[in-house]
């Protein structure tokens, strides 16, 4: 009899040695505000607990204190890098080694300016930016009569600098304000409002958001992307902003270096994870028609795409997930 | 050990959401024509002093400065600071600080003092202010913000209104204490007089609450001040956006030099606002 419950013991251990997490500690994602970032998170996590029995926490904060997170190694995984704007700490930690990039989390980002489908249809002759000077009183700021109104990026990303250069290089300074909402909850704010009400409003968004998932929104036309008028647009100091478009962003997954060799296997999970962009939008826009929390998105996204995440674990791990469901 | 679910709280939160929906959907637009006349004096206080010359900005505030405490020694100061301010090339940003925080202490005297009058007036009135008052102390301001945002669109007016409803409830509370606290016998000898109500208030609770009254108008300048950064959130021009965009870029130095900016604002109304106060307190020390 005490045989058999030793064995059953020894068993009982081995099993749970077959599931142990390759890391002694917690895994600790970097967990941003928003929804994107939110429900890669919660899927990760439900991954992680289930599949490789490892206990996962989610550190909250912004983008600038998270990435500094990643290069001190306080976390294990950033999720949404946009690499052509990486910031300076994160690029010569990448040099020395210290940080490195797994490739794309998104089939891309794509940056633009961005109408409502019903100012467009009211508006057929308004499709490229150089349509703009026309329809500057459509646009009309409260604030500044006379000159329209575009929403920039919230304050202090790179994308503001873009902006401002754009402005120019299209050569609508004169009609319009580059005006500065201050923070992404107030143009969210400022958008979904007008867009409740069709009033006419002009916006640079980005995608994947749950804005360009949920809203029916046109992208103006601009001149084709240069990677050197790009890379001037983005300093804000840039003498002769060229005008050409965003280029279709890279949105990467970060680490540190070392998790590679502390838990080759989490990182190669990390590695295989990617999203397309044009699902990440339905998802958002589904999360936030049934007022989702990322955590029932996730289960959304497990239950129902599953061809796409069994792709990025062994199988043995996708069984055990889908198990635990 | 968890709460057990009596409510559907996913419920109730899609049932708010709805309700803001609405509204905005129902009253956004007239609401916006509504707050045009604040936008315009607003507009207009800014543009008055982003395009007087600098040196006539500074002497109009030392001379309020000296009406105020008649001590040169705080108009020097008042001087001083707001050269420091132009000195560290904030001076465009802190005109259009200025004129917010100015917009919104005209707006704070207009409700506040008013409002703290009927408190004392009517223990009612009181009595459904004062939790009122607790609220819009306590509820996290970006709670209110985004449906204010989306009832009165993106910038100025709503970091008005949002300024104001943190900033006034000490203005409001120190006058009705002020005018609570004014001696029962001076009361009693007034009404001995034959003085009327109306006269009792202008001629006499009101003039003896004035300490309180001003160190109601300075603790309201001062929160007023603290809301800068959090305005500019929702696209107040500024200082406070200058501040976050320091913040967003990692640029210590950018959010120093227009923290240290506000930091002098408020040291300049504070001193100002004091030394008034000080003034109407004591009247024979400070006075001639």
């Amino acid at each position: 009899m005490k045989y058999v419950t030793w064995l059953g013991l020894a068993i009982v251990s081995l099993i749970g040695t077959a599931q142990a997490c390759e890391l002694d500690r917690n895994v600790r994602l970097a967990g941003m505000s928003w929804m994107s970032n939110l429900m890669m998170v919660e899927i990760e996590r439900a991954i992680l607990e289930d599949g490789y029995g490892c206990d996962v926490v989610v550190e909250f904060g912004g983008t600038v204190p998270m990435i500094a997170a990643v290069v001190r190694g306080d976390v294990d995984l950033y999720n949404e890098l946009w690499i052509d704007s990486a910031p300076e700490n994160w690029l010569s930690a990448n040099e020395a080694g210290e940080v490195v990039s797994l490739g794309d989390v998104y089939s891309g980002g794509i940056e633009g300016w961005w109408i409502p489908r019903y100012v467009a249809d009211a508006n057929p002759g308004l499709k490229s930016v150089y349509d703009l000077p026309d329809y500057k009183n459509l646009f009309e700021d409260r604030e500044q009569p006379g000159m329209g109104r575009i929403y920039n990026c919230p304050e202090g990303w790179v994308c503001g600098a873009v902006n401002n250069n754009l402005l120019q290089a299209f050569g609508l300074a004169d009609d319009y304000i580059m005006f500065s909402p201050g923070s992404g909850a107030g143009l969210d704010a400022a958008i979904s409002s007008s867009y409740a009400r069709q009033k006419p409003f002009l916006t640079y968004y980005w995608s994947p958001t749950a804005i360009l998932g949920k809203y029916d929104m046109v992208e103006l036309e601009m001149p084709a992307y240069t990677p050197e008028g790009h890379q001037c647009n983005m300093d804000p100091e840039c003498q002769s902003p060229v005008a050409g478009a965003y280029p279709k962003a890279s949105i990467q997954k970060t680490i540190p270096t070392a998790l590679q060799s502390d838990a080759p296997e989490i990182a190669a999970f990390f590695a295989e994870i990617n999203v397309p962009t044009d699902q990440v939008n339905a998802l958002l826009a589904w999360a936030d028609e049934e007022n989702a929390e990322p955590a029932q998105l996730a289960e959304y996204f497990l239950a129902n795409y599953e061809s796409l995440w069994t792709q990025w674990v062994p199988a043995d791990v996708a069984e055990k997930v889908k198990a635990a469901r | 050990m968890a709460f057990p679910d009596i409510l559907d709280a996913r419920a109730l939160r899609q049932g708010i959401d709805g309700f803001v929906d609405q509204l905005v959907i129902d009253y956004a637009d007239s609401l916006e024509r509504l707050s045009q006349p604040l936008l315009d004096f607003l507009v207009f206080v800014e543009q008055l002093l982003r395009n007087s010359p600098w040196y006539l900005v500074i002497a109009v505030l030392a001379t309020i400065a000296w009406y105020g405490s008649r001590r040169w020694t705080l108009s020097a100061g008042v001087i001083l600071l707001m050269l420091f301010i132009g000195v560290i090339g904030q001076w465009d940003r802190g005109m259009q600080t200025l004129a917010l925080m100015i917009v919104s202490l005209v707006m704070c005297l207009t409700i506040g003092i008013p409002a703290g009058v009927l408190m004392s007036l009517s223990e009612r009135f009181r009595k459904v202010l004062l939790p009122i008052l607790d609220v819009m102390q306590t509820m996290p301001s970006f709670v209110y913000l985004i449906p204010v945002v989306m009832l009165f669109g993106l910038g100025k007016v709503p970091a008005l209104i949002a300024t104001v409803v943190y900033a006034v409830p000490p203005l409001i509370r120190l006058t009705d204490l002020g005018i609570r606290l004014v001696d029962h016998s001076i009361m009693e000898a007034a009404t001995a007089f034959g003085a009327t109500k109306r006269q009792k208030l202008l001629g006499v609770q009101l003039p003896l609450a004035l300490p309180n009254i001003m160190a109601g108008i300075n603790q309201t300048t001062m929160m007023a001040l603290s809301m800068v950064v959090v305005a500019s959130m929702i696209g107040a021009r500024g200082l406070g956006q200058e501040v976050l965009a320091g913040i967003n870029r990692l640029e210590v130095g950018r959010g120093l030099l227009a923290g240290l900016a506000i930091v002098a604002l408020a040291i300049m109304f504070d001193r100002v606002t004091q030394a008034y106060g000080k003034r109407l307190q004591y009247p024979k020390q400070g006075d001639k």
